[in-house]
């Protein structure tokens, strides 16, 4: 039996960031277990990108902090968050007026976003066809990182510091011992006995909880996204999104292929399916070439799916729930990459403090069992 | 520079086609690609590559490499070893990375065709062409694609006659049997050829087609036989990418499909079957051959072959291996040495050739992709080429609408592949409840003969190898 102090199940953007600020508050004894490699879920397969451009205030707020932390983290751990900014397409007078009243809000809780005529747009990239576009929604301080840069980055740090990173180790039971004081996490590499658990297992989250009992509503829907052959870097810089075009959103990598996908989900229940299907190719290459044209020609190097892992409200499910000690980083809804450097701070905090100045009530998981859903934060890109 | 007087293979005239490649008029056979009329300019550094802008040309010559990328009429990123030269086409080098196209006019995107068939067939080599064929012959709808800009995959490069135990086209050379099956398939009414078409995806709902640089399709086929073939292996030496350093099978695509000399002098790296056959037709082709390199203590090819070749007098230098690769933008200097049999050089044996092109015949690698794509389960297997299918005795993979047929299904010769593309046609139609009596026999019948074809100790491994992938 291994004695840890904390067992983190998940290492995703969202368990990862956990440990790293778990470390960082002087925890020692930190263990994150992960059945496959870091980021195998959907970290590795997320669209990359990074936004404050949210339509409630905890959310703001939350993702106002988690820039401030993805910068720093870039330097500490050694990637590159590219604050290339996020421009949101508008075609209609009532998504203008909309954005007007997220932009007020925004700027109110210290988000420089602005509302920019087509041209102005154009300017950030002038590829785009605006021809039908009537403004654009714009935050320069969004913006986007490598996933597999940042998880790369975590571990290495991890391997130079005190948290234990256990790859390829699945778990496969958790029993509760002494008055549930003791969680015993059973894995494929040995048995360990912790106080503090997290479950930040993404997808699999309610599987998990099933481990102990608890029923976790969060469901996995497959989102696919692409990524094309590399051009010359520097075209597309900022995450374009338009509604008009099926949710779209697309970027460029450093490296210089497109990337990006569609936010309309497929028409299909829940799914642990990863396989990608030939009509998301239609509809995202529609999309893509209609927003900017001379991506007609383009051809797509890969297509993955990764999951949405969906709380009932479409928000994460945050903080210690039912068992002393037991705490969910779930439900992120699309959103868990971006938000994951705040809520490893966040959970840190609680974790060691039982407290945080973050707004971590409105996610509270015992929401969900009390009916006290909350509107769902903005979805697209 | 053209080959005029071959002594197998004969060229027609043809029709010219001008295009322009940066800016300047370039002469163009019809039916040509524009790698190979470049070629025949005496073009061969095709692009910069991406990051250290290196200069890069041709090296497989059928679409498998990414080295020959052009931006074609404002689209980059263009496969110029398969991609036809067309009158007023413009051409240009790429250097580094391209620009996102030019071409920013609109689109307006309509709905993408389906066509329906009984069998799809992805490759027209010898085991696509066999497979389709008998498939048709059993009544079956079938379409066949391939990336190239004509159909018989490796085999119409072949000048030399087969032989091997099995009396199956024994003593025909490879291009006749290539003609005969082509014909086959165009005249066959149940078959529809679709030539410079790639299959980029094997979904559940449908194969995607991409079509002439231009189209999209779907293919909502019955059964699927995937007959790829393989893609030539690469060796690590320094400068081993510049333009000159060209796959053996390439050089033979030039040669015999297109009629243009690859260069002025070879050496050859390689004395397998490729690498012996591929110097023979170098010298039909009147191309000089400096030496055959061999990094192995013996003669990979059949006796013949060798023997053939050294009576020629090229010298095959067995335990040696390639240093270097000397020149700016293109071979001009290859160093090469004995070793000692672990690797290692042995000082004092080191020589140099002045010659245009080296040539790798170093192995293939089964093209698996699709496969892999597709879900059927893969097995590493290194006597086959690398990763192929699992497959049952009847060549369907574990995806049971997915057959597999020919090199990718490990790498052996044409005479197994076309065995393969029998059993595999045959068996979709009979699974399709088409084929019947008629159809079982013949796979008894091609079954026969493979295991004839792959008896005797020269192919102990071979067999011990697809034991482990029979299913």
């Amino acid at each position: 039996m291994i004695k840890r102090d904390v067992v983190i199940i998940g290492a995703g953007s969202t368990g990862l960031a956990i440990a790293y600020y778990l470390s960082k508050q002087g925890v020692k004894d930190v263990t994150v277990l992960e059945k496959g490699y870091v980021g195998s879920g959907s970290t590795g397969r997320c669209g990359t990108g990074i936004r404050a451009q949210f339509a409630d205030e905890p959310t703001i707020k939350m993702m106002k902090r988690s820039e401030e932390n993805w910068n720093k983290l870039g330097e500490e751990i050694g990637f590159d968050f590219r604050q290339t900014g996020y421009l949101y397409l508008l075609y209609t007078e009532e998504e203008i007026e909309q954005y007007r009243k997220m932009k007020k809000l925004q700027n109110s809780l210290g988000v420089p976003t602005e509302i920019l005529s087509p041209a102005e747009a154009e300017e950030l990239c002038n590829l785009i066809d605006t021809s039908e576009v009537k403004a654009a929604s714009y935050n320069p301080e969004d913006g986007k990182a490598h996933p597999f840069e940042v998880t790369t980055g975590f571990k290495k740090y991890f391997q130079e510091g005190e948290v234990e990173l256990k790859e390829q180790t699945e778990v496969n039971g958790i029993k509760l011992e002494n008055g549930e004081k003791w969680k015993i996490v059973k894995t494929t590499g040995g048995n360990y006995r912790t106080k503090v658990l997290v479950n930040a297992a993404g997808g699999w989250a309610r599987n998990i909880g099933e481990m102990m009992g608890l029923d976790i509503p969060v469901t996995p829907y497959r989102h696919q996204a692409i990524i094309t052959e590399p051009f010359k870097p520097g075209r597309v810089e900022p995450m374009i999104i338009s509604m008009r075009h099926e949710d779209a959103y697309l970027t460029q990598t450093e490296r210089g292929g497109i990337i990006g996908g569609i936010g309309t989900p497929e028409d299909e229940p829940p799914t642990y399916e990863m396989r990608e299907t030939l009509s998301f190719e239609e509809r995202v290459s529609k999309a893509f070439s209609s927003i900017v044209p001379s991506l007609k020609h383009t051809r797509i190097l890969r297509h993955w799916a990764g999951y949405y892992a969906m709380s009932p409200d479409g928000n994460p499910m945050l903080g210690e729930y039912k068992i002393p000690d037991h705490y969910l980083a779930v439900g992120f809804s699309g959103h868990g990459y971006m938000m994951a450097p705040i809520v490893g701070e966040g959970l840190a905090r609680l974790i060691v403090d039982r407290k945080t100045e973050l707004p971590f009530d409105y996610y509270d998981p015992g929401r969900i069992d009390k009916g006290e859903l909350r509107e769902s934060a903005l979805q697209m890109g | 520079m053209r080959i005029d007087d071959h002594p197998i293979i004969s060229f027609p005239e043809r029709e010219t086609v001008t295009f322009s490649y940066e800016g300047e008029e370039v002469e163009a056979r019809e039916g040509e690609t524009i790698a190979a009329a470049l070629h025949n300019e005496g073009v061969v550094e095709l692009r910069k590559s991406g990051d250290q802008k290196r200069p890069r040309g041709l090296f497989c010559a059928i679409g498998k490499c990414s080295s020959c990328l052009m931006t074609v009429d404002g689209v980059p990123n263009v496969r110029t070893c398969i991609t036809l030269a067309q009158e007023g086409m413009e051409v240009e080098k790429q250097n580094g990375f391209p620009e996102i196209s030019s071409d920013a006019e609109r689109l307006e995107p309509g709905s993408i065709a389906t066509k329906v068939a009984d069998l799809l067939v992805v490759g027209g080599g010898p085991a696509g062409l066999k497979g389709a064929i008998t498939a048709a012959d059993a009544g079956a709808d079938v379409i066949i694609v391939d990336e190239n800009p004509f159909l018989g995959g490796q085999l119409i490069k072949q000048t030399h006659k087969f032989f091997g135990s099995s009396d199956q086209e024994a003593g025909t050379r490879g291009v006749e049997i290539g003609e005969e099956l082509i014909e086959g398939v165009e005249e066959h009414p149940n078959i529809e050829a679709m030539k410079s078409s790639s299959a980029v995806g094997i979904y559940e709902e449908a194969v995607g087609i991409y079509r002439n640089r231009e189209q999209f399709l779907k293919v909502d086929a019955g059964k699927t036989l995937i007959a790829t073939g393989a893609t030539e292996d690469m060796i690590t030496f320094p400068n081993n990418d510049l333009p000159g350093v060209y796959a053996a099978g390439g050089i033979q695509t030039l040669m015999n499909v297109y009629g243009v000399k690859p260069g002025d002098s070879v050496l050859m790296v390689g004395a397998g079957n490729v690498g012996l056959i591929v110097v023979y037709q170098l010298l039909q082709a009147g191309v000089d051959v400096e030496a055959i390199v061999e990094i192995a203590p013996e003669i990979g090819g059949y006796f013949v072959h060798a023997a053939k070749i050294r009576r020629i007098g090229v010298p095959i230098l067995t335990d040696h291996k390639v240093l270097e690769v000397e020149g700016e933008d293109r071979v001009k200097r290859v160093r090469i040495a004995e070793h000692d049999g672990a690797g290692e050089t042995i000082q004092g044996t080191e020589r140099e050739y002045e010659v245009d092109i080296l040539a790798l015949a170093v192995g293939l690698s089964p093209s698996y992709k699709l496969l892999h794509h597709a879900g059927s389960e893969l097995k590493f297997q290194p006597q086959l080429g690398g990763y192929v299918p699992e497959r049952d005795e009847r060549m369907k993979t574990s995806r049971k609408d997915v057959y597999v047929a020919g090199d990718v299904a490990g790498v052996e010769e044409a005479t197994a592949a076309m065995l393969e593309g029998i059993i595999a046609g045959a068996d979709a139609t009979i699974e399709l409840g088409i084929g019947g009596k008629a159809e079982d026999e013949l796979i008894a019948e091609a079954r026969d003969q493979l295991k004839e074809l792959r008896a005797g100790p020269y192919y102990k491994e071979l067999r011990e190898n697809l034991k482990e992938v029979q299913t």
